[in-house]
């Protein structure tokens, strides 16, 4: 056992660590040292899934395959790094698109046997936490994280450094594909979370009724499938109201839902501190509502910069980095997995 | 020069190290979609039957399609990947060429499934050591491919046929081509240690390949479906 002061202070990785990243429509690579990002490159794939309104899987993996080794070349050279210089690699394994993923498992694999470095998995949503450890340090345990992506709406407890409890978690449509299918039934582009934002600022979120989500329930569960109903409805309306309207309230109502949520669980397990990581973390209402909340608890909020938020490898080299500081290694046999539960060492090959 | 070959087009998984003397080592399984599981231990379990390290591969070579998507892209990763760590040189191989050099005959005709009621197949000559195609690899319906070998003329005559489309289509062929004879079925599945000496060819003749030029070749587009956001 270790003592309490111990948990608090994780052991940090001092070599450079090659995280790699295609778990969905994002190739990327990264070299980060310490909690020092010293290189980080993203090539988006959303121009080429835009046309589709939506990710494309057997796209996805091609162009990963097209790009993977090109943009793994940048990060080293922009880190000033060589393949010998390198105290490990760190790959998502999971959640994800398999056959994307299987792309940077693969190549991951191959280099850390061919080079003789340890390799570690990483589970893609704790990468998204560890975004924040890269602008501010270690965060302090236990800790709050809410992580909102496109695929994901968990709410988890970290009672240390490794170790995940799932508190409570979408129900129906995550809060990033609600953004999306809210977007699109408003004749917005893709992504949508980015459109809505920019749009909500434009609009009067009182104008348009939406209801509360599970507002009988406890718990820390999340369900968006009815905001999403209510925006069907409000579209059909005659004279149909303002688009900006109905993109301020169903902006507002999802941000609200989250909010208290949290908010809830935040008093009634006091952590020593509240993260916020996904995609949806860039979310400006987000961000602010749940800021003067936190000040408002007098828990510390940690926030990722936006660049941080949408998906990146330094992230990921970085809970790689705590991983392999802990010891953990993947074996040669880590495949790739489309939905990765959080549990104590998530990630680790199973 | 040592080379390492991997070979994942197929439902038959296989690696291989071959230098100067021929084959060094060989691992093949039939592990239909574990590909990405199996590849790296199998790397690792070679060097451990060879007694070589990591250090000792001076190049490396893939089986480059047509084949699984999947399967081309963890052996691509693979390959590429190994070959980045160590800077070596490498090359993509395609796939029915792999089978084609496995088989002893003037000409060799491969003709692999490629599922929905098609094969992927190529029609080689050997020349002067080395394979000459006379029909370019094509994905096409069985009796399309059947009458392209025909119409290849005297050179497809009495040629020796190979490859798992022939499971099914065998009787298509053997009419179209009276004269032709099928090789044994062992041989019908492209193997690592053909890549790896094509591979090693191609390298020892100077065509490595920028690591970004070594792609899958896919042998058709599918129609692409949307899934919701990742
Ligand atoms: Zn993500």
């Amino acid at each position: 056992m270790r003592s309490g002061a111990d948990a608090q202070r994780p052991a940090v990785y001092g070599q450079p660590v090659l995280g790699i990243e295609t778990s969905c429509d994002e190739t990327a690579a990264a070299v980060v040292q310490g909690t020092q990002v010293r290189s980080s490159v993203v090539a988006s794939q959303v121009d080429l899934h835009h046309r589709y309104g939506g990710v494309v899987p057997e796209l996805a993996a091609r162009r990963h395959v097209e790009r993977l080794v090109a943009v793994v070349d940048e990060a080293l050279e922009r880190a000033g790094v060589e393949v010998a210089d390198l105290g490990g690699v760190a790959v998502t394994c999971g959640p994800g698109l398999v056959g994307a993923l299987a792309v940077g498992v693969a190549f991951a694999k191959a280099l850390s046997l061919a080079a003789g470095k340890p390799l570690v998995g990483v589970n893609h949503l704790e990468g998204h936490i560890y975004a924040n450890v890269l602008v501010h340090g270690p965060f302090p345990t236990p800790a709050l994280a809410l992580v909102v992506s496109g695929a994901h709406t968990d709410l988890l407890w970290i009672p240390e450094y490794g170790r995940y409890r799932v508190l409570g978690r979408t129900r129906d449509d995550a809060a990033g594909e609600a953004f999306d299918k809210a977007a699109r039934a408003m004749g917005l582009g893709y992504p949508g979370g980015p459109e809505i934002d920019r749009l909500s600022q434009e609009g009067d979120p009182s104008r348009v009724p939406m209801p509360v989500p599970l507002a009988t329930e406890d718990g820390y569960d999340f369900s968006f499938s009815g905001l999403k109903t209510a925006v069907l409805r409000a579209l059909q309306q005659s004279p149909p109201p303002e688009v900006a309207d109905v993109a301020a309230a169903f902006q507002n109502a999802v941000v609200s839902h989250l909010v208290r949520r949290t908010v809830r669980a935040a008093r009634d397990l006091r952590p020593a501190c509240l993260l916020l990581g996904g995609g949806v973390a860039a979310n400006r209402a987000l961000r602010e509502r749940l800021s003067s909340e936190a000040d408002r608890l007098g828990i510390p909020l940690w926030l990722p910069p936006p660049w941080l938020c949408t998906d990146n490898a330094a992230m990921i080299a970085c809970a790689g980095a705590f991983r392999l500081a802990r010891g953990e290694r993947a074996g040669l046999e880590m495949g790739a997995w489309a939905d990765l539960p959080w549990q104590d060492g998530a990630g680790e090959p199973r | 020069m040592r080379v390492l070959g991997v070979e994942t087009a197929t439902g038959t998984a296989s690696v291989a190290l071959v230098d100067g003397s021929g084959l060094v080592a060989e691992r093949t399984v039939r592990a239909p979609g574990r590909s990405l599981e199996w590849l790296a231990p199998a790397i690792w379990g070679l060097l451990q039957d060879t007694g070589w390290g990591p250090e000792v591969v001076e190049g490396v070579a893939v089986s480059v399609g047509p084949g699984s998507f999947t399967g081309l892209r963890v052996g691509i990763a693979t390959a590429v990947g190994w070959a980045r760590a160590r800077d070596l040189p490498a090359c993509g191989v395609p796939t029915l060429e792999a089978v084609a050099a496995a088989v002893e005959a003037p000409t060799v005709g491969v003709v692999v499934d490629a599922r929905r009621g098609e094969v992927a197949a190529a029609l080689f000559q050997r020349r002067d050591g080395g394979l000459v195609r006379l029909v370019e690899e094509v994905v096409a319906p069985p009796e399309e491919v059947a009458n392209a070998f025909r119409a290849a003329g005297d050179a497809a005559r009495g040629c020796v046929l190979v490859g798992d489309g022939l499971a099914r289509w065998a009787g298509v062929f053997a009419r179209a081509l009276p004269d032709s004879r099928l090789a044994e079925a062992v041989s019908w599945t492209p193997r690592a240690a053909s890549v790896a000496w094509l591979g090693r060819q191609r390298l020892m003749e100077g065509r490595a390949q920028p690591l970004v030029h070594i792609q899958p070749w896919y042998g058709r587009t599918p129609a692409f479906r949307q899934v919701g956001p990742g």
